[in-house]
């Protein structure tokens, strides 16, 4: 028996394999086949039309405005998702003593919220009129923002909440690696009279790699997901498509207007175009 | 090939909706069980008083029509038509739907509803259609083809917070006519710490229903006589020009409807234009907060009043025959003289049959102890038709006006010339003008 199971894995593996082929690339290739036709589920029959649906996502203003503030949010949630969680990290680890705990439980709490209500809590926030953030901008002499209404303070907004969303995840996993750093090599550093920084700079960071690379993945594939449910609460992709992106305009053709074929042709455009960073990524780790 | 390919992708994309549309044993007519029509609304199951208001239609609905059960389902307004579509892409659409006038176009081009004319029994309709507004009737035809009738309709209505209206020094007897009045009372009331006015023109359930209304209301119209894009036509400009203007001169704070809502209901909004719908529930959040009075949209100095209208009709979906015929008997007391002042009486939709505003029986008690419903039933004599953009991607075309014109015109200092010419193109490439 032992012997037939290494000779034919496959029977064990065909119901992994099965579902796997029915949910992810089943539909992949039913979303490909789709995207080379015109329909809306309903009252218009399937018409081919070819690469035509690729033509209009390429020619539609909409959905290159939603590609730049993708990679524009995938840039800026950087600092919130990689750099600040590591700092806080780094600060808890040094600092030890008893507040470890409150402080690990302090970062962590955001993502237990639901993005939804999250998104609901931070649209008050930011109310211009009853929100709490122009009077401290009032004090430091600065103009109220319209963070909602004003392109620029809109897409900063949305990348704030998902930011801080992301931030205690980020900061959870930083603070696993660095509790696989061997106390030893840490104590063997200081032997050799390494300060605060040289600590820092040659034995944490280099040891937190592996977890940064991780994380860095995480952004870069999932900043568009992660946006996604902000943008939904406050902006509905607006003003004007500043906030949009193209997981947005994706749910905007398929579920808005349930324009099925561009809806299809922007999802593998999407697949494709991601796939691609990720093996660019996966090629430059490695 | 091809099309056998298609065939398969479509079925295998949609086994599982299958798998859960399927009917239950409760669902299936005849054996002298009650007959079961699922009703999908925006109001339903809303908290206060438009739920409880739809509550009331079915519940004397059913109390009336014994062999008849309404299963009703709560779908927000912005929703409810897609909701129905992806219910209809998988075999099982709502029996009965309420289905926004904004959201006309997308059904006529997307939805598979049963005409009206083809649900009510022969001689009916006729009878039926006897006594109401004849152009709410007209708001549901099509090519000569009644898909809906005329059901939760509201027109625009300027609140007015009585209390900032005296504190500011105006009148809340006097609520502004035009405008430039309007303009001038919400910077008095700006001026004691309050905010001024909201013009509700880009809400969140993406209807221009207003935005139509400021055009008509300048002169001129959104689509023209041969149904091509008027946007960007200098009346639309000018239209808009007045909402900028607001929004510049601070009479209006740049915010969300949802934000300028909640300040009204907080006593720290002088005037509210918006629905006519949101009449009940501002009747009774403002108790206690504030007076709160209504009046007419104001209009444009030396233009006639034209505004539109927004709100629902409701449309029928049944394939089942059973089922259709008692969708009509829900369709036909939702839009009788019972069903109208249930709908006028609790939530602050408009009663689509003149007679029963003095009725006793009626309406005739209501108006006399609250006439402040009174403003918009007067306006229906200026009611234009609500136009719609039909075709393929005309919800599309509609949503990137309010998204891209009116929202940031309103709220981000867009400059309405500009933006509506740029928009207008991208529209007239949707509609294929």
């Amino acid at each position: 028996m032992t012997a037939l199971t290494r000779a034919r894995p496959g029977p064990y593996l065909a119901p992994a394999l099965l579902a796997v082929v029915l949910t992810v690339y089943g539909p992949l290739l039913a979303v490909a086949v789709l995207s080379l036709f015109d329909f809306n589920l309903t009252t218009r029959p399937p018409e081919w039309v070819g690469m035509a649906n690729y033509a209009e996502i390429f020619a539609s203003p909409d959905a290159a405005r939603a590609l730049w503030n993708t990679l524009g949010y995938l840039v800026a949630i950087l600092p919130l998702s990689v750099v600040a969680p590591a700092l806080a990290a780094i600060a808890v680890w040094r600092l030890g003593g008893r507040l470890v705990g409150f402080y690990r439980t302090v970062f962590f709490l955001p993502v237990l919220i639901p993005p939804a209500v999250g998104a609901v809590m931070w649209e008050w926030i930011l109310n211009p009129v009853l929100g709490i953030t122009d009077e401290p901008l009032r004090l430091l002499g600065f103009e109220p923002v319209n963070w909602l209404s004003d392109g620029a303070g809109a897409f900063a907004a949305v990348t704030v909440v998902s930011g801080w969303k992301v931030f205690g995840l980020s900061f959870i996993l930083f603070t696993a690696g660095l509790t696989t750093i061997d106390a030893d090599v840490i104590a063997a550093a200081r032997l050799d009279r390494a300060g605060e920084w040289q600590l820092l700079r040659h034995i944490v960071l280099p040891l937190l790699r592996p977890v940064t690379t991780v994380v860095l993945f995480a952004t870069v594939v999932f900043a568009g997901p992660w946006t996604f449910g902000v943008i939904d609460v406050l902006t509905q992709g607006g003003p004007a498509g500043a906030t949009s992106n193209v997981y947005y305009l994706l749910y905007q053709y398929g579920f808005g207007f349930f324009d099925g074929g561009p809806a299809a042709a922007l999802s593998v455009l999407i697949t494709v175009g991601f796939g691609a960073i990720v093996a660019l990524q996966l090629r430059a780790t490695r | 090939m091809r099309s056998r390919l298609l065939t398969l992708v479509l079925a295998a994309g949609l086994v599982t909706a299958a798998c859960g549309g399927a009917g239950t044993a409760a669902d299936e007519p005849g054996g002298g069980e009650p007959v079961t029509i699922v009703f999908e609304s925006y109001n339903y199951g809303t908290e206060g008083i438009g739920g409880e208001g739809m509550q009331q239609l079915i519940d004397e609905f059913e109390a009336a029509h014994p062999d008849i059960r309404i299963e009703p389902k709560g779908t927000p307004t912005s929703e409810i038509h897609t909701s129905v579509h992806a219910q209809a892409a998988a075999g099982n659409p709502p029996d009965v739907a309420q289905i926004g006038w904004s959201k006309f176009g997308f059904l006529l081009e997307n939805l598979p509803y049963v005409p009206i004319d083809e649900v009510a029994p022969e001689g009916e309709l006729d009878q039926h259609l006897e006594g109401m507004y004849p152009a709410a009737v007209e708001l549901g035809r099509h090519d000569g083809e009644l898909a809906g009738l005329p059901f939760t309709v509201s027109t625009p209505t300027l609140f007015v917070n009585a209390d900032l209206f005296r504190a500011a020094g105006l009148d809340p007897a006097q609520p502004p006519t035009t405008w430039t009045e309007a303009k001038a009372a919400a910077l008095a009331i700006v001026g004691t710490g309050a905010q001024g006015i909201f013009v509700d023109a880009a809400g969140e359930a993406k209807s221009d229903f207003l935005t139509q209304s400021l055009i008509n209301s300048n002169g001129g119209a959104l689509l023209g006589d041969d149904g091509s894009l008027r946007l960007d036509a200098p009346e639309s400009v000018e239209a808009m020009e007045m909402l900028a203007d607001l929004s510049a001169s601070g009479a209006q704070p740049r915010v969300g409807e949802a934000e300028a809502v909640a300040m009204f209901e907080a006593g720290q909004l002088g005037m509210l234009i918006t629905s006519s719908a949101l009449l009940g529930g501002l009747a009774t959040t403002s108790e206690g907060v504030f007076e709160l009075a209504t009046a007419g949209l104001p209009a444009y100095d030396g233009e006639d009043l034209a505004p539109t209208v927004s709100g629902a009709g409701i449309f029928v979906f049944s394939q089942d025959e059973e089922k259709r015929r008692a969708a009509w008997e829900f369709v036909r007391f939702a839009t009788s003289e019972r069903g109208y002042t249930i709908l006028a009486s609790t939530i602050g939709y408009l009663p689509l049959r003149p007679d029963i505003i003095d009725d006793p029986e009626y309406l005739g008690d209501f108006f006399a102890q609250d006439d402040r419903l009174l403003p918009t039933v007067e306006q229906l004599e200026s009611v234009v038709p609500y136009q719609v953009m039909t075709g393929e991607n005309g919800q599309q075309a509609l949503e990137l006006m309010q998204d891209s014109a009116i929202a940031p015109i309103m709220t981000s200092g867009a400059d309405p010339e500009a933006t509506l010419t740029d928009v207008a193109g991208q529209m007239r490439e949707l509609l294929g003008q």
